[in-house]
């Protein structure tokens, strides 16, 4: 039989509501969350295995360190910075990182309301010399060597929209 | 700043003591190895990364990977196997092993092991914008790796008898960018023509 998905759609399966229920089906051996459907064909409802989180027992790895402090609260809490901290987390990620991102961003979808980040053909990171070249601000890895504050400023000053007191807090963890 | 990280896996770790050093190779060495990262002094050139390189993750996502920890390298043991530095050792007579009784964890079990949900671990899910580019720029790095491995072993994939087909089809059909070195996808490869042709 072919499956549902394989049909050519024509409309008759509109307001037909597929539904796989709660993800609170705990994987026994790493403790991932899962839908109940997602397990292995074979195994039962009473003893569901899975290989997406682990591979069937065959991938054991260390948990997740918990994240240090500042960053910990800026993820989790409710004040307005910690909001707008999230909202702009991958500016604070690029004023951090020791390296830079280069790849065709495909904007053809992406919405103001609806987050999309897609690219097409090649994605690369870079890294530069660890020295800046003479009369260019400092940038990414550069920007670890150096004075606290000459640090701070060139962090805000490469990247706009960040607030000062979340740089310095990130910047100090 | 060259990194062998058979050696030495706990080269990117936090340091213990408050300084920072770094060695510079400088001059001739222009050529990137798979696995090392050589940084051009001065010049100001950008150099590529590969992401196989275990610092490729972290060097980007500082905020993700706080510690410089838990990043995928190609010398994890799956479960029952030991790395002792050269290969990988197998705990007894009964560990079942990978595919082709591979023993190592690839990059996608890796990263889907770590994106997975679970109770008071799933702060990693909650930064948004970053988690998205962060598991697209995870996922194109597998299906880059893959590429390569597909690149480097098509005469195990017995292309040259697909060549021969392709050959045929094009017979008179020549055109300029047509030229050039055909590579054949298996249909292993999700998301490749042949694939679709088998599932569809």
């Amino acid at each position: 039989m072919i499956p549902l998905a394989c049909h050519e759609f024509d409309g008759s399966h509109r307001g037909l509501r597929h539904t796989l229920g709660e993800m609170t089906t705990v994987c026994g051996k790493c403790g991932a969350l899962h839908f109940l459907e997602e397990r292995v064909a074979s195994s039962s409802c009473a003893n569901p295995q899975f290989t997406l989180c682990y591979a069937q027992g065959k991938v054991m790895l260390p948990p997740l360190a918990p994240p240090p402090e500042p960053f910990r609260r800026l993820l989790t809490g409710k004040e307005t910075n910690a909001k707008d901290f999230r909202q702009h987390i991958r500016s604070y990620n690029s004023a951090l990182a020791f390296t830079s991102v280069g790849a065709n961003l495909d904007t053809s979808v992406a919405q103001p309301s609806n987050y999309t980040y897609r690219l097409c053909n090649e994605l690369y990171h870079r890294m530069g010399s660890l020295l800046p070249q003479p009369g260019k601000a400092r940038k990414f890895a550069q920007l670890y060597i150096g004075d606290p504050h000459a640090k701070l400023d060139g962090r805000m000053g490469n990247f706009g929209g960040l607030n000062k007191d979340t740089m310095q807090s990130l910047q100090t963890m | 700043m060259v990194n062998d990280r058979r050696t030495n896996l706990q080269c990117y770790n936090a340091p213990i003591v408050d300084e920072v050093g770094a060695l510079m190779v400088g001059g001739d060495v222009d050529e990137v190895d798979a696995r090392n990262i050589v940084v051009r002094s001065t010049n100001g050139y950008f150099q590529r990364i590969s992401p196989l390189h275990s610092a490729y993750t972290p060097l980007h996502y500082v905020l993700l990977f706080p510690d410089g920890r838990n990043k995928w390298h190609d010398s994890i043991p799956l479960n029952g196997f030991q790395w002792d530095g050269s290969m990988f050792i197998q705990d007894d007579e009964n560990t079942i092993g990978g595919k082709r009784g591979s023993a190592r964890v690839t990059m996608l079990q890796f990263y889907a092991y770590m994106l997975q949900h679970r109770v008071n671990q799933e702060w990693i899910l909650r930064a948004g914008r970053l988690l998205q580019q962060f598991i697209v720029d995870a996922y194109a790095c597998t299906e880059q790796n893959r590429l390569k491995f597909i690149h480097e072993n098509q005469r195990q994939l017995h292309c040259d008898l697909y060549n021969g087909l392709q050959d045929a089809l094009n017979a008179g059909d020549i055109l300029g960018n047509d030229v050039g070195q055909k590579m054949i996808l298996p249909s292993s490869f999700q998301g490749g023509e042949r694939a679709m042709g088998q599932l569809y």
